[in-house]
């Protein structure tokens, strides 16, 4: 019995070593359609790479942008600017509140925002988040965070891409990366949004759709709220709008909205906002340039008629 | 409780620790904790199934020392049947009870007789094909004077519970097992760590192989009308790799937790794939089962119809066929599934061959001759046909199934959602084939692997494969497919 559980013990080390080389040297030499259980999606979409990038030279900005593509594509610093806010926008594709956690836990006291705009979206309170999990990974440095993320989501497919990761991160193996700022229809500007050609939308009909949340991304929304207030940053809850058909399919809306609005001041701009699905979206989630001038145009408007902590005090030093 | 959970693995290694330290030199306090930790296994999933395997164990247990306590013949006969008749009694109602009176009604119908009858709420007790499997075999072999009657309940309850296999077998027969529960198990090495090679091989197979097909066979049996004729032609292959895997895949867990325990269990499979008639592919496939209704079914049919000639075995082989098929479950396609594989041993019957055993031909590489290679594909295409009956919710969805496969051109590439992972599924597949060609003659494919490699080659094997598990597992739970019958 004694070899037996000495062999064990053994084998065990051997395959805390084995795994993570052969894991290696799988991502490195196996096409991502050959291994279904690793995906590292650097600067695949959303201009992710850059956004990481970026953000670590941030420090003090009125607003703080998360969420997910609704976030970076939703709301443009340069409309902020122009009205006297400086922003951030630390969005990423499909980000549940989990690893909203992971990059404010992250970068909440380097940026130290005086507001925090969260882009809350039904889908992602609804999604595990293991997709969203990767984009962050494979595009950012990794942390106990990201372990963190890894045992809370306790799927395979993170554990590998962790791994993968932290061995890229050691290796310096993406100090060589460079993501172009034009990729496509998207092009990526300062601060972290990305802008889409201009483009329309043509409806189609959405069937009905129920939501039913994740409870893991509940209890990560809560601890969100509560590490933003115990930062001392104000927290505004914003729904992005969308197509204006495809609302009009979520059926449980009015459940969410009470969610959101138990937590924090939240707007939900589908019902404040009345926006035509061809002329203000590109596709059914997403607003066309046109469209973000008027949603954000409303924002910055809600927000001084709010008198949000920061606005107010930008108010006085302009009278002074 | 799954066999691949973290509660079992827990389970199993508090049961392993106490088995191994404080009770090892007690074996009937050994049965007593296997017997206690079977017992906790079965009811995890419902404890309401409990009270009725502990019943039927107590009924059989007192059972068998009766038919042994009858001095005559008759007597030991007229409580065999009645031991025989309880099994198939408890089968009967709790798994096949709703199908007779959904059956008889829709007799009537046909009659035109118009007969309002409703159906049952029973409780299908999981592991029941299995069970009650054991405890008639137990009566029949005290019988036939192959056994003596076990005047230790433990160990006898012991032998109808073992959780390794009361899921999904194999069904061991109580003359091989129960004398196992009676030696001393101290234990040992070599026996524990091919056990744990043996666990490895199944999770492979299971997690890998079969989870994989999976999503390419729910994909297509839920769009019959919108695939194409080659789509589920390869749809119908897969699902014949997919129910080999799974099932086998469990048998090799179960096989090697037992062995961990000190057990040797019955083998269940042996490379069915590479039968070359029909006859052959029923001696590879679910062995504990096939070899229980050949020795409980068929021979005594065979000698009651004896004078029939080829008529009588083909009699004999139907019946046989069509409760094998029936075995799992109470639904016409699994009677259809039994007797078309029945009707496929006419031919063997006819031609002499179906008692023949040839020993296959290899060339000089190790391949399989080409007389022998066609022979293999042409019964597993029979075997896929019958698998399409036996995979389909009734006759008609599998009618339609072949409609669909012979209406429109065969000629074109198959289309599945997430065409990606359909490469490495299949190039994987291949590979196994291959692996499991070049090891057929053992026990499972990385079997006694120690007389050929050397530790740290058999190691490095050994965590390729967790690896391998580790980047192919299908990440969405797929319970065993034999967990159902």
């Amino acid at each position: 019995m004694k070899k037996f559980i000495t062999s064990i013990a053994a084998f065990l080390a051997l395959i805390i070593v084995f795994y993570p080389v052969t894991l290696f040297v799988w991502g490195i030499c196996i096409s991502s359609g050959l291994r279904p259980n690793l995906n590292y999606p650097i600067g695949i979409s959303g201009h992710q790479y850059s956004r990481l990038k970026e953000v670590k030279n941030i420090h003090s900005v009125d607003i703080l942008f998360v969420g997910p593509s609704l976030a970076y594509r939703g709301f443009d610093p340069r409309i902020f600017e122009a009205n006297g806010i400086t922003s951030f926008n630390l969005g990423s594709s499909n980000q549940t509140p989990v690893q909203t956690k992971v990059l404010l836990k992250r970068y909440l006291r380097q940026i130290n925002p005086k507001l925090i705009i969260y882009e809350v979206e039904p889908e992602t309170f609804s999604v595990d988040g293991v997709e969203s999990s990767l984009d962050i990974m494979a595009n950012d440095k990794n942390d106990l965070n990201s372990i963190r993320m890894a045992v809370e989501l306790n799927h395979i497919k993170v554990y590998n891409t962790l791994i993968y990761s932290l061995i890229r991160d050691a290796l310096s193996l993406n100090s060589s990366f460079n993501e172009p700022m034009i990729k496509g229809e998207d092009k990526y500007v300062a601060g972290g949004f990305v802008e889409k050609e201009i483009r329309f939308y043509k409806k189609v009909s959405c069937p009905s759709k129920t939501w039913d949340f994740n409870e893991n991304q509940l209890i990560a929304f809560k601890e969100v709220v509560n590490l933003i207030k115990h930062h001392g940053s104000e927290l505004i809850l914003v729904n992005a709008p969308i197509t204006p058909s495809l609302y009009r399919s979520y059926m449980n809306s009015s459940i969410f909205d009470h969610l959101m609005s138990d937590n924090s001041k939240y707007y939900n701009f589908n019902e404040i906002l009345p926006l035509n699905d061809s002329l203000h979206f590109y596709d059914a989630f997403h607003l066309n340039q046109n469209g973000v001038k008027l949603f954000d145009s409303k924002l910055i408007e809600l927000l001084k008629e709010n008198q949000a902590l920061f606005i107010e005090r930008l108010t006085t030093v302009e009278q002074h | 409780m799954d066999l691949i959970s973290f509660e079992f693995l827990l389970f199993f290694i508090v049961l392993f620790l106490i088995y191994y330290f404080p009770l090892k030199n007690n074996t009937r306090t050994q049965n007593g904790l296997l017997l206690l930790g079977s017992y906790f296994f079965y009811g995890y999933a419902n404890i309401k199934l409990l009270p009725l395997l502990i019943g039927a164990t107590l009924l059989f247990y007192y059972l068998g020392i009766a038919i042994n306590g009858v001095k005559s013949e008759k007597k030991s006969s007229l409580l065999t049947t009645v031991g025989v008749l309880l099994g198939v009694g408890i089968l009967l109602y709790f798994k096949y009870l709703n199908f007779f009176i959904d059956s008889f009604a829709d007799l009537l119908k046909f009659l035109g007789l118009n007969v309002q009858m409703h159906t049952l709420s029973i409780l299908l007790p999981i592991g029941i094909s299995f069970f009650t499997f054991r405890l008639i075999s137990y009566v029949i072999e005290i019988h036939r004077s192959k056994m003596e009657p076990r005047k230790d309940f433990v160990a006898f309850a012991t032998y109808i519970a073992f959780f390794p296999t009361i899921l999904s077998g194999p069904i061991d027969r109580p003359n091989t097992f129960m004398p196992q529960l009676h030696k001393k198990r101290a234990f040992d090495y070599a026996l524990a760590v091919d056990g744990c090679r043996q666990i490895l091989w199944g999770m492979f197979k299971k997690l890998v192989m079969a989870d994989n097909l999976a999503v390419y066979t729910d994909q297509v049996w839920g769009n019959i009308q919108g695939s194409s004729a080659s789509t589920l032609l390869m749809a119908a292959i897969f699902y014949s790799f997919q129910l080999y895997t799974d099932f086998s895949g469990y048998s090799d867990m179960a096989i090697g937790t037992g062995k961990l325990l000190g057990f040797r269990i019955t083998n269940n499979f042996n490379y069915p794939f590479f039968a070359t008639n029909v006859a052959d592919f029923w001696r590879r496939w679910h062995i504990s089962l096939t070899s229980w209704l050949t020795d409980y079914v068929f021979m005594p049919l065979n000698i009651k119809f004896r004078n029939w000639g080829n008529g009588g075995i083909i009699l004999a082989i139907i019946i046989n066929m069509v409760l094998v098929g029936m075995w799992h479950g109470a639904n016409w396609t699994f009677a259809v599934f039994g007797l078309y594989n029945g009707l496929l041993f006419v031919p063997l019957i006819l031609s002499g061959s179906f008692f023949k055993k040839k020993k296959q031909k290899v060339n000089p590489y190790g391949l399989p001759s080409f007389i022998d290679l066609m022979k293999m594909a042409g019964t597993f295409m029979l075997i896929t046909i019958g698998l399409v009956i036996f995979r389909a919710k009734n006759i008609e969805e599998a009618m339609n199934y072949f409609y669909r496969i012979f209406s429109s051109p065969l000629i074109s590439m198959p289309v599945f959602v997430g065409m990606g992972r359909v490469l490495s599924t299949v190039i994987l597949l291949s590979i196994f084939i291959l692996i499991e060609w070049f090891v057929r003659e053992k026990q499972y494919a990385i079997a006694n692997i120690e007389l050929k490699f050397k530790r740290p080659a058999r190691w490095a094997l050994y965590a390729f494969l967790i690896f391998l598990i580790g980047m192919y597992m299908r990440t969405v739970e797929t319970p065993f497919i034999y967990f159902q019958f």
